[in-house]
């Protein structure tokens, strides 16, 4: 008894002396951490900002002057692209919901043969390098085209397919979390009532599922809208996406017109963010 | 991914094979049709011979995967592509985790508002995000004008590996962090308060309780931040400059410039290949012993 | 301008018929969800940045004029010529117009991809000077001479001839253009043996240049590092030094002495062009009179044409100084044999160390 109460305080001891360490490790660390983590997310934005009013076409300081006019030369320049990712994204969203959520049900509620590979297929997309995935598209567009004359290449259906690829395996997952999180109970006394597993799925589980679905649609939207690798060889002329032109004008030269877009792009990703959150906090549904 | 898939296993139910096909058909049959079948065709072009006027000539060949694996030239850019994600991802790690603590554990009403600010930049593309970089980091820009004036000396800041991992990490830090803090969230915080009862100390606390029991999600995060690395296009082409080597941007010279489809489709599945490798080895290793 | 409206309106009511009744046909078909190809829809893939826009002042709005509506595609010269050569199988290609430099020009048409311009359907194809009728596939665009272009006041001296670079005192400090490696290496290869199919002799002067530092800007970007004093010396087309100038930099150009080689680029027509009607009146319009003028005034530089009637200030920047420098022009022939060869090594040997 003696013995062993001697070792566990000599071992406190010791630990509470590397705890003592830890502790004032720990502090300077965290505050270390959070610097970095602001410097590297938000200095590159705040520059931009103060970039997009410079009056001179190339970025040098101190600047000549400021102004206002990349603003009105936006439109002419990256309006059309905009409108080509806000469409692909939405659609996007509406199709990788309608194959995702019942994916996620039928995945969190039914045990059978199969269901790991199943579930290893549906996540791979976030696994495998989608630039390796939007070539392979693409090859496979010309070579069904040329097989059967199908027009696929220069169209929205390879874009959309290949941004639904990506986008799928974030609303499985997301509907996966929201069911694990949501009591059975209510199912289960649902099914002992006589409902049929379809009316269970219809009037119970999807209803319960509304804030995951929110969170599902919200990440398949950005999935989409920001993704450059999906979409670099499934691209054509007149339906390029935001990413994909700006990356083509950034190839060129950085000027405060491609600052002046970065900064209508936050301000409105901002404005859509605050909207949205007064309806579904997204702080609490994102993350759970 | 893991702690999901254990989460889902707990409650079979007998199973209506109708609806359960009607369930999952669709996901499969779209995820089999636009991504199994592309791949499988494309890895079977990196077997062809590459003609510069027929572009691809039918044969069964490895020759090109010889050429890739020795030729140094391909094989830096590799090595270069896995220590960059390496290193990204340790970045990040060592930046989110702290953060992502932080914000579980704050219960100030300025929580929403950090939430909102790291989610703000997800919906940014990394294109834009990559601008902010190349005006921080640019020649004559206040950063530049700043070590200038303070060292007397001056650091070229662009087109470096540093500028690089600048951005790969600040792309991938938002869903590192996210996906950080759900796993840490998932850990019942009042078992640290139990353990902090019993007289540990907090930081004996959490390195006895709740970073074994987050660590799963910290490895899931960890794999995504290398996965979207391995794959990174933007940063490598505009902070790092035609010097600046990577699989990405080799892979789109193979396909687009020297229009070699063989070729390229090697690239494709080494850059797959190896990022699939890694990341199995590394969920063999890390989440086994659990 | 030299065009006559009232003699392509007809051409273009009826020829848009028939385009109307082909989309029809083709909506009618399995079309999947293509956009909506305008009858008069002309799509142009060609470089981003500056040379878009003056395209657009200078083309697209005659053409918008005609009842056409211009589609740009933006994009590097790889992505370009890559999608033209992966879509050959098609019988529908994206493109109906592309920007080409003359060797890919070659070479794509070697290979069977390119149209035949028929100076029938472009009338301006005769008013093109003797010199830059190169290939019957490229209708010549602008041309340029590619000299060494510095800042006066980093630079009082500038270099006399490429061989100068080589000079330590050079060291990071200049810098040519990624996109454009085959003239970098001809330019060498002319300093070296005075020969621009001595392309061995022009790699080694090039990777010891590369040892001396060499840097990669695009030409759009070429202009800060020049401002700010990071490069000294740039490799790019005469023009840039005018637009510049026009822009209130204090830049200068520097003939070598071994001579300059023009850049040259121009237009073709894929094999599948949905719109070769439509592609033919877009390359018609960028030969007349006013579409060079315009062209020429944003972005300095040459007209492809024997008339392009510059007057005034654009006249004056754009004569060449007195004596005449030498100009030695590229074989374009000869530059589609090396140039994938040369792509690789410039990848490996020179982006690569």
């Amino acid at each position: 008894m003696a013995m062993t109460s001697a070792v566990s305080t000599r071992t406190s001891v010791k630990l509470a002396a590397s705890d003592r360490l830890l502790m004032r490790l720990s502090m300077p660390y965290r505050i270390v951490a959070t610097a970095c983590g602001i410097f590297l997310l938000f200095v590159p934005m705040l520059m931009t900002f103060y970039i997009s009013l410079f009056d001179q076409p190339f970025i040098t300081f101190p600047p000549r002057g400021y102004t206002w006019r990349w603003f009105t030369e936006l439109y002419a320049d990256f309006g059309h692209p905009f409108m080509v990712s806000l469409q692909v994204a939405l659609a996007v969203v509406v199709l990788s919901l309608l194959i995702g959520v019942p994916a996620g049900i039928g995945l969190s509620r039914y045990e059978f043969r199969g269901k790991g590979t199943i579930s290893m297929l549906l996540l791979s997309p976030l696994t495998i390098p989608s630039i390796a995935i939007s070539l392979s598209i693409l090859t496979a567009a010309i070579a069904i085209q040329q097989r059967t004359g199908v027009v696929l290449t220069g169209s929205y259906s390879i874009l959309v397919v290949g941004h639904v690829l990506i986008a799928t395996p974030w609303v499985v997952r997301l509907c996966l979390v929201s069911l694990a999180n949501h009591n059975r109970a209510v199912e289960e006394a649902a099914a002992s009532l006589g409902a049929t597993p379809l009316v269970v799925i219809l009037r119970v589980t999807i209803p319960a599922m509304r804030q995951g679905m929110i969170a599902a649609a919200l990440f398949a939207f950005i999935i989409s809208f920001e993704s450059l690798e999906m979409s670099l060889f499934l691209v054509s002329p007149g339906i390029s996406t935001l990413p994909v032109a700006t990356l083509n004008y950034l190839e060129v030269k950085v000027d405060p017109l491609i600052a002046a877009l970065s900064v209508v792009q936050i301000i409105f990703v901002a404005a859509v963010l605050l909207v949205l959150d007064r309806f579904v906090r997204l702080g609490r549904n994102i993350v759970h | 991914m893991a702690e999901i898939s254990d989460r889902v296993r707990r409650q079979p139910d007998s199973v209506p094979v109708g609806l359960a096909t009607l369930l999952l058909g669709p996901a499969t049959a779209v995820v089999a049709m636009a991504m199994v079948i592309p791949l499988i065709a494309f890895a079977r072009y990196g077997f062809n011979s590459y003609d510069r006027i027929e572009l691809m000539k039918q044969a069964w060949d490895i020759g090109n995967y010889v050429r890739f694996f020795s030729d140094p030239f391909f094989l830096g850019v590799l090595l270069r592509t896995i220590g960059m994600a390496f290193l990204a991802t340790v970045l990040c790690l060592a930046i989110g985790f702290p953060i992502a603590f932080q914000l579980v554990r704050t219960q100030s009403r300025f929580k929403s508002i950090a939430v909102f600010l790291i989610v703000l930049p997800l919906f940014i593309s990394g294109t834009i995000r990559c601008v902010g970089w190349m005006i921080v980091l640019a020649r004559g820009s206040l950063l530049d004008t700043v070590i200038v004036t303070v060292s007397g000396a001056r650091i070229d800041l662009m087109h470096t590996t540093l500028a690089v991992l600048f951005g790969i990490a600040s792309f991938n830090l938002p869903y590192l962090i996210l996906t950080l803090q759900s796993a840490i969230e998932g850990v019942d915080m009042e078992l640290q308060q139990a353990a902090e009862g019993l007289g540990a100390t907090p930081q004996r606390a959490f390195w006895r309780v709740i970073w074994p029991l987050a660590f799963p999600g910290v490895v899931v995060a960890a794999i995504l931040s290398f996965v979207l690395a391995m794959n990174a296009y933007a940063a490598p082409v505009l902070l790092g400059g035609p010097r600046f080597q990577m699989m990405a941007p080799l892979l789109y010279w193979e396909f687009g410039t020297q229009n070699n489809w063989p070729m390229a489709s090697v690239v494709a599945f080494v850059i797959m290949g190896t990022t699939l490798l890694l990341v199995g080895i590394a969920s063999a290793l890390l989440l086994r012993r659990r | 301008m030299t065009m006559p409206k009232e003699l392509s309106l007809p051409t273009l009511n009826r020829r848009s018929l028939l385009q109307g009744a082909a989309a029809l046909a083709a909506a009618g078909s399995l079309g999947g969800i293509s956009p909506a190809r305008a009858a008069g829809q002309v799509v142009v893939g060609t470089w981003g940045g500056d040379f878009a826009k003056g395209l657009g002042q200078s083309i697209d709005v005659q053409m918008e004029a005609l009842g056409y509506k211009v589609v740009q595609d933006a994009n590097t010269t790889a992505a370009r010529n890559g999608k033209v050569i992966a879509e050959q199988a098609l019988p529908t290609g994206s493109f109906d117009v592309v920007c080409v430099q003359p060797g890919a020009a070659e070479t794509m048409a070697n290979a069977g991809l390119l149209e035949k311009l028929d100076p029938a359907k472009i009338p301006n194809l005769a008013k093109v000077l003797p010199n830059l009728r190169i290939s019957e596939y490229m209708a010549p665009h602008i041309f340029s001479p590619t000299v060494l272009i510095y800042n006066p006041d980093t630079l009082p001296e500038p270099p006399k001839s490429l061989g100068d670079l080589l000079d330590p005192k050079y060291a990071g400090k200049f810098a040519v253009t990624d996109a454009n490696y085959t003239i970098v290496v001809m330019a060498a290869a002319l300093y070296a043996a005075g020969d621009i199919h001595a392309i061995d002799k022009g790699k080694e002067v090039v990777e010891k240049l590369n040892a001396n530092g060499l840097k990669f800007f695009s030409a759009d970007m070429m202009a800060a590092p020049l401002q700010t004093g990071e490069i000294t010396v740039g490799l790019l087309p005469l023009a840039r030094v005018v637009m510049w100038q026009n822009q209130g930099m204090n830049i200068k150009a520097a003939f070598p002495q071994e001579g300059s080689i023009p850049y040259i680029d121009g237009m073709s027509v894929p094999k599948n062009a949905p719109n070769k009607e439509g592609a033919y009146k877009y390359i018609d319009v960028m030969l007349g009179a006013e579409a060079q003028r315009i062209f020429a005034e944003f972005m300095g530089y040459l007209p492809s044409i024997d008339d392009a009637g510059l007057t005034g200030k654009t006249a004056e920047q754009l004569t060449l100084p007195s004596p005449a420098p030498k100009i030695v022009l590229e074989d374009y022939a000869f530059t589609a044999t090396v140039q994938q060869e040369l792509g690789e090594w410039w990848k490996k040997s020179i982006l690569g160390k």
